[in-house]
């Protein structure tokens, strides 16, 4: 199973439009696609409006591999349980976000090696045929809690 | 735990500050009577009460006498010039609803108030030393803010902070419960900058809140009900640290640029963005 998310903040139809393509091109394969309707009609896969966070939690531990927009929430999620995730980042110049921070995410993510990134369609199409289905594997994972060393610092501060 | 006689300096401390209210209103009364105005015995308990209620308020809302504020000189001069800042915004208040209240008997009873605490608070800090609390064993009431999605699981990251202590969370989805059912959970109304009035119905709420479970310590991961709890932890004197979110690579989060100017502490999670008021410790990876 794959696990889409685009986020509840705004519609990214770029992410939704290419996956419907790719759902088309590997049709025995299942999606499940969270994103927030918009006027884009997907004709092959079936997009979830809101999905609570229990259910959130169960997809992202029984997907295969995720494709997600640049939040940190879906990514943490993600390498916490050394899930493979491509991520493309929602880009303000085509309004699907406020700013353009998910774009600098998304380099220092892939720059330190945590994930795998598409910048637009065509990469997030070309890198989906290069791993599914025999190359899926988790970039990088990471611990349960946060490092040592930002919680000894708050917990200085709070005692001092 | 606190010794009886740390008790016992702190309820003469503020038996002290409540006697030296009543000899600041009688002062200023008597000096008053003297330019030629009457009270009429109405006023004059109107007037008391006033101090009182003021008083207690103060007392309650900026923890003038709480193990956690009497310890440090620093914790004393925060409650204390908040307390008489709000002594004078109530005095103005009362002014304002009672136009025949002599303003010459108001504006002396403000200056005595102003110096009679700053008097009492020197005395605090004199004696606080003699009495030796055993400040190691002080436990903060700690209130983490987060909104739905990413902030909160940047939250939950550091849950080991929160081990053994007393924690409350806040957040603007009532399901996220389940991800701290050890803590105390209180959901807030969602905002953001494009609706007014529904930010307005979350700053009532998280003011609310703030007043009511009273932390000592405000830690947050962002956006709109964090900042807002920041701005409500400035006024009343909590310590509140703001932690910028770690999708923020380039530069701070608008909020983050906001917090930098009212939290006692900014983290940022990329050592680029650090400076000497922006604290860089490692991330929540």
């Amino acid at each position: 199973m794959i696990f889409v998310t685009a986020g509840t903040q705004l519609p990214f139809d770029r992410l939704i439009k290419t996956i419907d393509n790719i759902a088309a091109e590997f049709p025995s394969t299942c999606f499940v696609v969270q994103a927030l309707h918009s006027n884009y009609k997907a004709k092959n896969i079936n997009v979830l409006d809101f999905i609570s966070p229990s259910d959130f939690a169960k997809y992202i531990d029984d997907a295969q591999l995720i494709i997600s927009h640049a939040g940190m929430g879906t990514i943490i999620s993600a390498l916490v349980k050394k899930k493979p995730i491509i991520v493309m980042p929602r880009l303000a110049k085509f309004k699907e976000h406020r700013n353009e921070h998910q774009l600098g995410t998304t380099k220092q993510m892939d720059m330190l090696g945590y994930v795998d990134v598409a910048y637009d369609e065509y990469e997030l199409i070309y890198k989906f045929r290069q791993m599914w289905p025999n190359r899926v594997v988790p970039r990088s994972s990471i611990g349960q809690v946060a490092s040592e060393s930002i919680i000894s610092s708050l917990n200085d501060f709070i005692k001092y | 735990m606190l010794t009886t006689k740390q008790t016992l300096a702190r309820l003469l401390l503020a038996f002290s500050d409540f006697i030296l209210l009543n000899v600041c209103l009688y002062a200023s009364y008597h000096f008053t009577t003297k330019y030629g105005f009457e009270f009429t015995k109405y006023s004059i308990f109107k007037a008391l009460i006033f101090t009182w209620i003021t008083w207690f308020l103060s007392t309650y809302i900026f923890r003038l006498y709480s193990e956690y504020t009497v310890y440090k000189f620093k914790d004393i001069n925060k409650a204390t010039w908040r307390t008489i800042v709000f002594h004078l915004l109530a005095i103005y208040l009362l002014l304002r609803s009672n136009p025949t209240f002599p303003p010459h008997c108001v504006f002396i009873y403000s200056l005595i108030v102003v110096c009679g605490f700053l008097f009492s608070r020197i005395i605090c800090i004199a004696i606080m030393p003699l009495v030796k609390f055993n400040f190691e064993k002080r436990e903060a009431h700690i209130l983490a803010i987060a909104s739905v999605g990413g902030h909160w699981i940047e939250l939950l990251r550091i849950m080991p902070l929160f081990k053994g202590k007393n924690v409350t969370f806040i957040s603007n989805k009532a399901s996220l419960s389940n991800t701290v059912k050890d803590y105390k959970f209180h959901t807030v109304p969602d905002a953001n900058r494009n609706n007014i009035l529904k930010l307005l119905k979350c700053i009532v709420s998280v003011f609310g809140f703030i007043l009511i479970l009273r932390p000592q310590v405000i830690i947050t991961t962002g956006a709109a009900p964090g900042l807002l709890g920041i701005v409500v932890g400035k006024i009343l004197g909590v310590k509140t640290i703001w932690i910028d979110s770690i999708a923020n690579v380039d530069k701070l989060s608008l909020s983050g640029v906001i917090a930098l100017w009212l939290a006692d502490r900014v983290y940022t999670q990329w050592e680029h963005l650090s400076n000497p008021k922006i604290v860089y410790s490692g991330n929540i990876l």
